[in-house]
């Protein structure tokens, strides 16, 4: 069944398609949410809700394409996410990187998919929300700047930090290897 | 890594079922509405009145013009020819025409009728007035036993030449069809909300749209403005008379429902503009008490059930006067509403294809109902005018 088939199915309140969507996307947008929260309890309360509104609001939802509907429940989970970081005021910049990491790109090829995401969700709030929207979510700064309430540039510097304390995290792995 | 999966939270699904909504089978109001819809317009499609008939003429009916003091025979059943009538005379141009109704009154009737020719009646091509039934040229006139003479007006000495007697059904349905349009203008709605998730976000037709707008707040107040509107209702209706007062009406009406959002927090500002297409089917009794020559006044009530099947619209957003954002929304909508109507009308008879009509009315939509926030929820009671033009057929 294709996505779009999958849309009609869900927008017209089928059990089954409900199911199915679960089923496909489950997975995919655990590990999104899972970007953004530590809390184990906290991923599975943003699916939930997530979940809920996926299923009410797919009546409204156009199909733009392969793809456009698990960019459109990413969108959904990140929202939800970004919100309990809100609501406990997590998304607060961190300045902690040495100046001296701050040109290196991380090395990902060599680090397994579960590896760096436990690596992404470790680092700080603040830097791993905007490293998720910039990488992930594919916002430009100018869209992150707008959606946290920070400066352009602020999400700029943050991506840099997210991006060099990685490279930090990818570098002692490889060492440990 | 965008291609990366989770294994879900344990218990995420029953969790997710568990906060769905209870889907009941329900009573397919819809289906039923249209159900009684389709009853009525195929009973105003194939529902002719009767054709007007003759059977006899009571003695009554032709008093009116026999003076009273004459004796009245009575008369025997009249033979139809195919117009429904019996011509009593084939020659002569003056007629008098006797209206029946279903229960053998006379609804109209010539109290005089002027003559050419005295001569008329006993000339051979004339029949005279005869108990009605025969040819016979020699048949002694009504009331007469004289075949000299003829009923005549004592007043006027003036005798009707040809009698047509019409039984004519009264009290039988009238089709007619009309094409209403009109509209609500809007109303507008300023909330003023500090910032807080829970406050802004949860309020408000654009409320997962206006997060960003949240998140940017900071403790600066956010003012919303909403405009709830009809923008456009148009329809065909079909109302079946069934007598001279009572009818029913139905047919199918599409309303657009617009809602107008301005969220300013700051120098940022959210603007969204949705309208949702509903379709609707009345089922109206309307009672007319009052005709007035070609005005008649009517009252109308009943129920409407009405079904939002799609919604479209814009999304825009703002730093200062710089548009950052703009996307179209839009898609299927499932919303069923049940509101209750009653009318006063007023309408205007042009000529015989039908007349003008203007027709105020008020609705109440019942609470409860719905998923989204329109001007029906925000005005469950309204008043709308609809005009238009009634065929009758």
């Amino acid at each position: 069944m294709s996505e779009k088939e999958l849309a009609r199915l869900v927008g017209d309140g089928d059990p089954r398609g409900q199911r199915e969507l679960y089923l496909r996307y489950a997975g995919l947008l655990t590990a999104v949410a899972s970007r953004y929260l530590q809390d184990k309890d906290q991923v599975k309360d943003v699916l939930q809700d997530a979940f809920i509104r996926i299923f009410d609001r797919i009546g409204s939802f156009r199909y733009r394409g392969e793809g456009s509907l698990r960019a459109w429940m990413s969108r959904i989970v990140a929202n939800g996410a970004l919100q309990v970081l809100r609501q406990e005021n997590r998304l607060l910049p961190v300045r902690e990187i040495p100046d001296t990491l701050l040109d290196e790109d991380p090395e990902v090829d060599a680090v397994p998919m579960d590896v760096l995401q436990d690596m992404i969700s470790r680092l700080p709030d603040g830097y791993r929300t905007v490293f998720n929207l910039f990488v992930f979510e594919q916002m430009k700064h100018k869209e992150i700047a707008l959606l946290l309430g920070i400066k352009e540039n602020s999400s700029a510097s943050q991506l840099l930090r997210a991006k060099a304390l990685l490279a930090k995290e990818i570098k002692e792995y490889r060492k440990n290897v | 890594m965008e291609n990366y999966t989770q294994a879900p939270p344990e218990g995420l699904w029953e969790a997710v079922e568990a906060g769905l909504p209870v889907r009941t089978a329900g009573f397919p109001w819809m289906w039923a509405l249209a159900g009684v819809a389709a009853v009525v317009l195929a009973v105003v499609l194939l529902w002719r009145p009767a054709e007007p008939s003759v059977k006899y003429a009571p003695a009554e009916a032709v008093s009116q013009l026999v003076p009273p003091s004459e004796e009245i025979l009575p008369l025997a059943s009249l033979d139809q020819n195919d117009k429904g009538t019996t011509h009593l005379a084939q020659k002569d141009e003056e007629t008098a025409t006797i209206v029946l109704d279903d229960t053998d009154s006379v609804l109209s009737a010539p109290s005089v009728i002027q003559s050419d020719s005295e001569e008329s009646y006993a000339s051979e091509d004339s029949l005279p007035l005869a108990p009605l039934g025969q040819d016979d040229k020699e048949a002694a006139p009504l009331g007469q036993t004289d075949e000299e003479t003829a009923p005549v007006n004592q007043k006027d000495n003036t005798r009707p030449e040809r009698i047509d007697i019409v039984r004519q059904k009264t009290g039988g349905p009238v089709i007619t069809a009309s094409l209403i349009a009109g509209g609500i203008p809007g109303s507008a709605a300023t909330t003023f909300d500090t910032y807080g998730m829970s406050t802004v976000a949860n309020k408000g037709p654009a409320s997962v749209r206006m997060a960003p707008v949240a998140l940017l707040s900071r403790n600066r107040p956010t003012t919303n403005e909403v405009r709830h509107s009809v923008a456009m209702r148009v329809g065909a209706l079909f109302n079946l008379s069934f007598n001279e007062h009572w009818g029913v009406e139905t047919g199918l009406q599409l309303s657009n429902l617009q809602t107008q959002t301005k969220s300013v927090t700051g120098d940022m500002t959210l603007v969204s503009d949705k309208t949702i297409s509903y379709l609707g089917i009345p089922l109206l009794a309307v009672y007319t008490p009052v005709r007035l020559g070609n005005f008649a006044f009517y009252t109308s009530a009943g129920p409407m059930f009405e079904y939002g099947f799609r919604s479209f619209g814009k999304e825009e957003s703002y730093i200062g006067k710089e548009r950052m954002t703009q996307d179209k929304t839009g898609g299927r909508e499932q919303d069923a509403i049940w509101s209750l109507g009653l009318n006063l009308g007023a309408q205007w008879m042009i000529w015989d294809l039908g007349g003008l009509f203007i027709q105020p009315g008020l609705s109440w939509h019942l609470a409860g109902q719905g998923n989204n926030e329109t001007f029906y929820t925000a005005h469950p009671v309204s008043f709308a005018i609809s005009t238009g033009f009634r065929f009758t057929f």
